[in-house]
């Protein structure tokens, strides 16, 4: 991985499931993050970009 | 690209959830343990591209067996049968390219009810269905001979007879958990079942917004580290992300 990359999550609406994909996703303190809902609202988009 | 370019870029899948389509001899298996017993209900949406006839949505047999539910009448009508119970052909229509809600319920003493869109279509009693014989398949029968043209969306699988408020929730795309045993959403670009046993082997194609769609828009949008993104969901389904130039 290095900057610029581009990971994307689809994982169902609830904490455990974002707080795992989140802390999978991670890897900078630079990074940037992007979520959104999808499905009706029962599963959410999470876009991590990795920066330097 | 230079600073203060904008870069948009909307994904977008024809379906309000993620689903799939079935083209010739393409089919999901669910497992056969799923449902082991007299009692559930199966809910899931479905969208006929028609006018195909004898479309499998779903059977657990290479023939009309034991539980299916089909497609015919040049895909107008859905019928099929429960344990040893047949619902005749034309037993009851439902438009074509368009998402229908269907809910199938049987209870221990072999009643049991399929509702389309909040309304109770059918209810017939005497099946003696126990459980799946075979992994349940979606889109087609075993025989892989009776192609569904269309998209199955949301499919889940309760351990119990759902009534009328349930059903209503799920009309309504509420997120219905209590009993759930089975769901599969079709919206992961992995398939993986969220609920349940592993999946068996899945060879539809999925159209709904898919992580890979999503990353390519945000690679592509990306120039400098300090660039500006954000991501939305407009329409059901579809997915606008914008990225700000600022290198």
């Amino acid at each position: 991985m290095a900057a610029g990359a581009v990971t994307v999550q689809i994982v169902d609406a609830n904490a455990t499931a974002i707080d795992a994909a989140i802390t999978a996703m991670r890897v900078t303190a630079n990074d940037k993050w992007l979520m959104c809902s999808s499905a009706n609202g029962l599963q959410v988009i999470i876009a991590h970009i990795e920066e330097a | 690209m230079a600073a203060g370019d904008v870069a948009v870029s909307i994904q977008s899948a024809t379906a309000k959830k993620g689903c799939m389509i079935l083209k010739v001899n393409t089919k999901v298996a669910i497992p056969s343990s799923v449902i082991n017993s007299t009692v559930f209900s199966i809910s899931f949406w479905e969208y006929s591209l028609g006018p195909n006839n004898e479309g499998y949505i779903m059977c657990d047999e290479n023939n009309f067996a034991n539980l299916f539910l089909r497609r015919s009448g040049e895909g107008l009508t859905i019928d099929g049968q429960i344990g040893n119970i047949v619902f005749g052909v034309s037993a009851f229509e439902l438009p074509r390219q368009v998402w229908n809600h269907i809910v199938l319920t049987h209870d221990a003493a072999g009643n049991f009810k399929v509702y389309a869109n909040n309304l109770l279509k059918l209810e017939l009693a005497g099946s003696n269905f126990a459980g799946l014989d075979n992994d349940l398949w979606l889109g087609n029968r075993h025989a892989l001979d009776r192609d569904f043209l269309g998209g199955i969306s949301d499919l889940r699988i309760y351990d119990k007879v759902l009534d009328t408020t349930e059903i209503n929730s799920l009309f309504l795309k509420q997120n219905l958990l209590t009993n759930l045993i089975h769901k599969y959403d079709f919206l992961d670009d992995s398939y993986d079942d969220s609920i349940g046993s592993a999946d068996g082997t899945n060879t539809g194609t999925y159209i709904g917004i898919l992580e890979s769609s999503v990353t390519a828009a945000l690679v592509a949008g990306r120039t400098a580290s300090n660039d500006t993104f954000f991501m939305t969901e407009s329409a059901n389904n579809q997915i606008i992300t914008v990225a700000i130039d600022e290198s």
